[in-house]
């Protein structure tokens, strides 16, 4: 049994990692307004500005522990939680911060995740100066009911109004998120919703079907049987209209539940899904560097405790080996409209695909759940319905 | 010195071993604390389940002033407590034919039960003496004179010879000793005619290798003696002779008409046959004793490994416990699902439970079983004859010109009231009704021909249910007889599943044939592809079923950079299918093959 099975945080040398650059940072603020109903997040809901502040402090002292990884950053994602909980002085520090700790030349891309509810103009001017260049809101539906449902606060026309307050701070690149498949929601409702956010033209949009994660308050709700979660058929076929909707209007699906005009796509996650580095800050988020996986201490408590003492707050570290890493990539892959391009895989993992994969390819493409070319390999229409089940085929067996 | 051997016979639970011990104890061969113990039944299973599973003789001494005279005498009691179970009623025969004599111990608040009367026909037939001893009758629910009538009707022993005792308070128990000082006959052999001992059973111990159990029927073993075992032609130097007195103690010479064990340097239990004669070496017997017939194997299944068991392991501990008991046997077996393995028999399901159990419990061993079947005797075209045991074995259907199942003589005792729901199980079952008897007012023995087949499921459960637990059963094999049966295949996505295979009569085979795809369905995940389950006969298809594929399988989130998290989920999903077989390309979990065990109709 290894240290990191019996979870004791094996230290995490960073002079055993790979000293290539890492392109990747993302920013995880725990805090929210209220707790919505379906959301397994790692965020907490009573803060008060002092330990707000606090945070910040500790934010920029654990940036400092990571130092000597190179991160040079050409997407940062803040995410949560409700990164636009900050007090407008605070984001402002945390930025100004981290820029003073990393190199920002290579920056080509900046999210910050905001409540559709809070933001304000000035609150998103300060942003854009700032230096970040995209804005990301959860909407998720705009049917006061289903908001209900998801114990969702914020109002259904707070949501164009964010999006009009964005423009005026001179924001382009705006996302929305939607929630489909929520309890009582019909083909036609979803329809609506799915309108009412395609009017608001924003050049990505992001569609999930609702998941009940364990332990959250909407999945004990259905266990109890107090709420009934959508037909699987009517889910599938909420997906499949999404896609056919948004592909019409030239924002094609480029990932399972994203969408986005052609050159919009969020970089920051499309470095995720293509195995690429990135460096998290912020307890529970999890950072990858070049096939070492770890995660940050998922409690804010014991976060603090690990940056307070200037130990890097790293548990769950895990090396992938060679097998497992190209399992992995495929897994994320398949959930991109691109596939798995064989070249750039072999470049990255030094596997060739169509050897190692050869049973899978074989298996799933008379199955037509895949679409293989020259090229590489990709889902079908058929094989999304499963796209769990078909990666997970991929997968290296543990052990 | 005077000797008597007799067994000590009963229907389950009776109060045999209690009974034993009281003797035991009686004779001062052990101590009050040792007889709450259960001295004889020592085997932790035994003592777990309270029930015996393997007879033992142990001897003790007692004096008795015989009836008529007036001198005390020294007797060297020799005694058999043997199992009640029907399934080791092969033990049951084994002990009988070392003695004289029986005690037939009959609950006296159950009365006469189906092993009552089965093992009570089995010492006549060997001509023994029989006591009849009511037990228990320090129970406030006994009813001594009732059952002393039912032993009367049933049995035909006079009511009144029936002996009233508690096994467990000790009440009774010195008039049952001086009965058995003077009616049961002494052994009848010849003392100075070549040695013929008889081996009724042996058991392996790691450090002395084999021990023989014998009854010397002629002459005498000596410690030293060179003898021969005339069955087998082998032969072996005594080094050490012993009894067991309940603990095993050394003696120099077991005399004519004594049992005792023999220690010989044998290391192989199969060196020994049961029934087999021993004799002198230089000194031979011309005849050999009659013996017994072979242990009948009823039931078969099959083992594989699984788990962290490997097929080795699995081959050892099955060597070992062949050792102790050689009722059970196996071979090795393969399959395409489930991988190498073996085939074993068993003497019935009970038995089958009893080693399954103690190769998980004494061994360590994690395996999966296969549904039990029964041995069928196959006439070719060509006029041949063999048995399989596995319907795998069963050859082309035309080349086939009848295949023929085991056949049981069923004796139920019921209460009367339950007669009209097990007559309805029987003719289910196929059976043959043969007559009913009364026993005292309220109860019936209802006998039935019934194939083997149709008893080894649930047939057990299926009377206890209908009679409130009442009622009870046994049963003799009777033979093999033709019948209309068939093989039916099981196809999973158009793969025939060997291990799924099952031999049925073919009017039960729709229905059989479809419950088993109800039951797969449930057990057979959905996969990527819709799977088609059928039961066929030859190339015909009786029944089918589908699996559906997986509708939806698709997480819309990622986890944002927390990909393990998304690897952990998917690699759970197909963790579970590890621990399954795959048949061509479908994953079908252990628990499916099992599922042709439950009938539940
Ligand atoms: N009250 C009472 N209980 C008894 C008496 N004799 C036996 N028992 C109980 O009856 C149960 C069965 O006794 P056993 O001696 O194990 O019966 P058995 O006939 O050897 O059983 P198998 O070997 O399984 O066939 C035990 O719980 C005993 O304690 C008796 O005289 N009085
Ligand atoms: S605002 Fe976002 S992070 Fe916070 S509880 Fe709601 S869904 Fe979770
Ligand atoms: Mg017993």
């Amino acid at each position: 049994m290894t240290l990191v099975q019996l979870g004791i945080p094996r230290s995490l040398d960073l002079r055993d990692l790979p000293r290539a650059e890492i392109p990747g940072l993302y920013v995880h603020i725990p805090f929210c307004f209220h707790k919505c109903h379906y959301c397994d997040f790692y965020s907490i809901t009573r803060q008060t500005e002092e330990r707000m502040t606090r945070f910040i402090d500790l934010m920029l002292r654990e940036a400092e522990l990571w130092r000597d990884l190179r991160v040079k950053p050409k997407t940062i994602f803040f995410g949560g939680g409700t990164p636009s909980l900050l007090p407008l002085e605070q984001m402002r520090r945390l930025i100004e911060g981290l820029r003073n700790r990393f190199d920002f030349s290579q920056l080509n891309e900046f999210t910050v995740e905001a409540n559709p509810a809070t933001v304000s103009l000035e609150y998103c001017q300060m942003l854009r100066e700032a230096g970040v260049d995209r804005l990301s809101f959860g909407a998720q539906s705009f049917n006061p009911s289903e908001l209900s449902t998801l114990e969702r606060h914020h109002n259904p026309d707070d949501v164009p109004r964010s999006v009009e307050i964005a423009h005026r701070a001179r924001f382009t690149r705006l996302n929305v998120d939607l929630i489909y498949a929520i309890p009582g929601q019909d083909l036609a409702s979803w329809s609506q919703s799915l309108e009412r956010a395609i009017a608001l033209n924003t050049p990505h949009l992001s569609c999930y079907g609702l998941t009940y994660e364990p332990n959250t308050p909407i999945a004990v709700k259905r266990r109890l049987g107090l709420l009934q979660p959508a037909e699987e058929s009517l889910e599938l076929q909420m997906l499949h209209h999404t896609r056919d909707c948004l592909a019409q209007i030239g924002k094609p699906a480029y990932e399972i539940s994203n969408y986005a005009t052609f050159g919009e796509e969020c970089r920051h996650n499309l470095l995720y899904w293509n195995g690429s580095s990135y460096v998290a800050l912020g307890p529970s988020a999890s950072s990858h560097v070049h096939g070492t996986r770890w995660k940050n201490r998922p409690h804010l408590g014991e976060w603090e405790a690990s940056i307070t003492a200037g130990e890097r707050p790293a548990v769950d570290i895990e090396t992938l080996t060679p097998l497992q890493r190209a399992g992995e990539l495929a897994m994320l892959q398949l959930r991109l409209s691109a596939g798995l391009n064989f070249d750039a895989f072999s470049t990255q993992t030094g596997c060739d695909a169509r050897t190692i994969f050869a049973d899978q390819l074989q298996r799933l493409s008379n199955l037509q759940m895949i679409e293989i070319d020259e090229r590489g390999f990709r889902l079908t229409n058929k094989g999304l319905n499963v796209a769990d089940a078909v990666a997970s085929e991929f997968l290296a067996p543990s052990e | 010195m005077q000797i008597r051997n007799f067994s000590i016979i009963a229907h389950i639970d009776h109060g045999k071993s209690t009974l034993s011990d009281r003797l035991l104890m009686r004779a001062g061969a052990i101590t009050e604390r040792e007889f709450k113990e259960q001295i004889l039944d020592d085997m932790d299973l035994e003592r777990e389940r309270g029930i015996t599973i393997k007879a033992s003789a142990v001897t003790v001494f007692h004096e008795h002033t015989p009836a008529g005279s007036t001198k005390a005498e020294k007797f060297m009691l020799n005694f058999i407590d043997t199992p009640g179970h029907v399934d080791f009623h092969y033990e049951v025969q084994k002990a009988l034919q070392a003695c004289e004599g029986a005690i037939l111990v009959v609950d006296s608040t159950q009365g006469v039960q189906a092993q009552t009367v089965a093992n009570a026909y089995a010492a006549v037939d060997v001509g023994l003496e029989i006591i009849p001893v009511i037990n228990k009758i320090d129970l406030p629910g006994a009813r001594p004179e009732v059952v002393a009538e039912e032993i009367e009707q049933v049995l035909g022993f006079p009511a009144e010879d029936a002996i009233l005792v508690s096994a467990k308070t000790g009440e009774g128990i010195d008039e049952l000793i001086e009965k058995l000082c003077d009616i049961l006959p002494p052994p009848r052999g010849l003392p100075d005619a070549p040695t013929r001992a008889l081996i009724f059973d042996s058991i392996y111990d790691d450090y002395r290798g084999v021990i023989t159990y014998v009854r010397v029927v002629d002459g005498e073993l000596r410690k030293g003696q060179k003898i021969r075992f005339m069955g087998t032609d082998k032969q072996y130097q005594i080094t050490d002779l012993g009894k067991l007195m309940p603990r095993p103690k050394q003696v120099e010479r077991i005399g004519t008409g004594e049992v005792g064990f023999i220690v010989a340097a044998i290391k192989d239990l199969h060196d020994v046959r049961i029934g087999d004669t021993v004799t002198d070496l230089a000194n031979p017997a011309t005849e050999a004793l009659p013996g017994y017939k072979p242990s009948q194997q009823m039931v078969y299944c099959d083992f594989y490994p699984s788990g962290k068991t490997q097929y080795d392991e699995l081959r050892d501990a099955m060597d070992r416990l062949s050792l102790n008991d050689s009722s059970f046997s196996f071979e090795p077996e393969s399959n395409d699902a489930l991988g190498f393995g073996f085939r074993c028999g068993f003497l019935g399901l009970l038995h089958m439970e009893i080693i399954q159990e103690r190769l998980e419990r004494e061994f360590n061993i994690q395996m999966i079983q296969t549904a039990p079947t029964v041995t069928y005797e196959v006439k070719q075209t060509d006029g041949s004859v063999f048995r399989i045991d596995s319907p795998s074995e069963l050859p082309e259907p035309t080349t086939v010109e009848e295949i023929r199942e085991p056949f049981i003589l069923m004796n139920l005792i019921l209460p009367a009231d339950s007669v009209g729901n097990l007559m309805k199980l029987c003719e289910d079952r196929r059976g043959t009704y043969k007559k009913t008897e009364y026993i005292g007012a309220t109860r019936v023995m209802l006998q039935y021909e019934l194939p083997l087949a149709e008893v080894i499921y649930d047939f057990y459960d299926r009377l206890k249910s209908a009679t409130k637990g009442y009622g009870t059963m046994d049963f003799d094999f009777i033979g093999f007889r033709h019948g209309d049966l068939v093989k039916m295949d099981i196809l999973v996505n158009g793969d025939k599943v060997d291990a799924l295979s099952v031999i049925v009569h073919r009017d039960h085979a729709e229905a059989r044939g479809r419950k088993l795809l109800v039951r797969l369905k449930e057990e057979i995940d959905r996969h990527l592809f819709e799977i088609p389950l059928q039961a066929a006969i030859g190339g015909k298809i009786i029944a089918r079923e589908t699996i559906k594929s997986v509708g939806k399988n698709v997480t819309a989130k990622c986890y944002g950079g927390d990909v393990t998290r998304k690897r952990k989920l998917l690699e759970k999903q197909k963790e579970g299918k590890k621990r399954m077989k795959r048949v061509g390309s479908v994953d079908i979990p252990q628990e499916a093959f099992m599922a042709i065990l439950e009938s539940d109709d």
